[in-house]
């Protein structure tokens, strides 16, 4: 499986390197950009600072600022992550090699780690220049306890792959990138709480983003980051585990959509 | 070039944009669904700001308008993204190779512009309708709301945005590659023009950005004309979004011919 792993990771490296223009991480980091000053010209301009009472409450911290940073920066960070992830096999469908993949013995498992191994270190670069763009707009962390964010940062990671998976099938049932991928951004950045504490949400919008296991490692990572204390290590359980649900429920429908595939579609 | 094939030009453009995208389900996502989700994220977005008496929000938007605010800001700022989108579906244009087709043929070329900018209007109309509607429904006295200023600026905003539509498609004939659009106009468009945060509050390296985007001035009349305030200030962003508009028209034209100069030095036998 590893070497599957790390062959995918470099082809797709090599094929973004040549044959698609850098305009694409060029626009995440631009719209990293504009995340910050989204939130930069709310907090200084609009309201000067001045914070509802059951903000510091919800948050654990009364940072704004640093809250909507890191919240858009995710932001950023998830999408790309599960889009490229998710659009994986579908691109192969299109660019017509997803039939010579599916002949291969290759693992399956060893080829999404590996498209996730390679968007991780995109993404990583664009989570950097929305940080470095957070902290020239005055954004101040407290020294992070390592292991809490470590733990917490691999679990939303892990988090982000896991939706992917299951997304990537429904587009593969589908044949629909864009309106699948779109709809489920529009959701998640309304119900996970990227830019606001969810306690702000009504009760039955809260309750179906508990749905999702990006709400709750994003909050885990957020909040030590925020705080920079140490997180539990039962907190972690349900991200966790939905996570594992997720894994397994994508792997499953993943198989089931290709084997239907080119009965369905003679491609 | 006469006004007769101006006009049949337009309709032809407007026929074949419906025959290519009259695909409901698309419709219903782009321009109902997911602007819908946006302005609930942003409205919760609100919710950390202290509001109530004394607050510094309350000084700026009234507690009670704020979702009025939003609605206006989002319907605005929609009515330009579909026009946008029309620019950005040109590269599809030109990957099917039906560009050269069009510049062949004796149809003039402004109409065929505007015409794809208009049907995007049209696309989205009845979108339009809708959030206009639930825009009034939460005013909570429509007595402020001033009518006789209210549907010409509308008027004037369409035009307006058609107008900035046909710009964009004319810039996209230099580049294939028009996934730009995107990322210059969607969130520094609603950043800059004001559809979350009033440009009053800007400072002013941001103010003089937010001139650029007719979005600006867009929301200027409409919460003008809604809050029954117009004023010096509402009859400049009136008559700025006129002339602006008018000067675009001539920029549309001066852009096609030099696309056109363009293409035919570094295109190839199809032009393109």
């Amino acid at each position: 499986m590893w070497h599957t792993v790390f062959a995918t990771a470099a082809r797709n490296q090599r094929a973004n390197l040549r044959a698609f223009p850098w305009a694409f991480t060029l626009g995440h980091i631009i719209e990293g950009g504009y995340l910050v000053l989204v939130s930069y010209f709310s907090y200084v301009y609009l309201i000067q600072g001045d914070l509802d009472d059951r903000f510091a409450l919800y948050a654990g911290s009364g940072n704004y600022l640093a809250y909507a940073i890191i919240g858009g920066a995710l932001n950023v960070f998830s999408v790309s992550m599960m889009m490229n992830v998710s659009r994986a096999l579908i691109t192969e469908w299109r660019e017509g090699t997803l039939e010579a993949l599916l002949l291969s013995p290759s693992s399956r498992n060893g080829y999404f780690l590996g498209t996730a191994l390679q968007q991780f270190y995109r993404s990583g670069m664009v989570l950097l220049a929305v940080l470095v763009f957070g902290i020239l707009a005055g954004m101040r962390l407290s020294a992070p306890h390592l292991l809490s964010v470590g733990v917490s940062g691999g679990l939303f990671i892990l988090s982000c792959y896991a939706m992917a998976l299951v997304l990537g099938s429904i587009m593969l049932y589908t044949r629909d990138t864009y309106i699948v991928q779109n709809t489920l951004f529009a959701v998640t950045t309304l119900l996970c709480g990227f830019q606001f504490p969810r306690q702000y949400l009504p009760g039955f919008l809260q309750a179906a983003g508990g749905v999702f296991p990006l709400t709750s490692s994003l909050q885990l990572l957020r909040r030590t980051l925020l705080t920079g204390e140490a997180i539990p290590l039962r907190d972690t359980l349900p991200a966790l585990l939905l996570s594992l649900v997720y894994i397994a429920v994508g792997m499953w429908s993943n198989r089931l959509v290709e084997r239907g595939l080119f009965e369905k579609y003679q491609a | 070039m006469n006004i007769e094939r101006l006009w049949s030009t337009t309709l032809a453009e407007l026929s074949k944009q419906h025959r290519n995208r009259s695909r409901g389900k698309f419709v219903f996502f782009s321009l109902l669904l997911w602007p819908a989700l946006g302005f609930l994220t942003s409205y919760f977005t609100m919710k950390p700001y202290r509001s109530g008496a004394g607050s510094v929000l309350s000084r700026i938007i009234p507690d009670e308008r704020i979702p009025l605010f939003l609605l206006s800001g989002y319907l605005v700022f929609q009515l330009f993204w579909t026009v946008v989108e029309a620019a950005w579906l040109f590269e599809l244009e030109r990957k099917g190779g039906t560009v050269e087709a069009v510049f062949l043929t004796p149809a003039p070329k402004m109409a065929f512009l505007y015409g794809r900018s208009l049907y995007s209007l049209f696309h989205g109309i009845w979108m339009f309708a809708v959030f206009s509607l639930l825009t009034f429904l939460f005013v909570s006295d429509a007595s402020t709301v001033n009518w006789a200023a209210l549907i010409p600026a509308l008027l004037l905003i369409m035009a307006a945005a058609v107008i900035w539509g046909a710009l964009l498609c004319a810039v996209s004939l230099f580049s294939r590659e028009s996934s730009f659009l995107y990322y210059i106009f969607q969130t520094p468009m609603e950043l800059f023009g004001g559809v979350r945060i009033p440009p009053a509050v800007f400072p002013v390296w941001a103010t003089g950005l937010s001139a650029l985007f007719p979005v600006t001035y867009s929301l200027i009349l409409v919460r003008g004309a809604l809050y029954g305030h117009i004023g010096a200030g509402w009859w400049r962003a009136f008559l700025i979004l006129l002339a602006g508009s008018i000067l675009l028209v001539f920029c549309t034209r001066y852009l096609l011919s030099r696309a056109e100069k363009h293409a035919r030095k570094k295109g190839n036998w199809t032009l393109f």
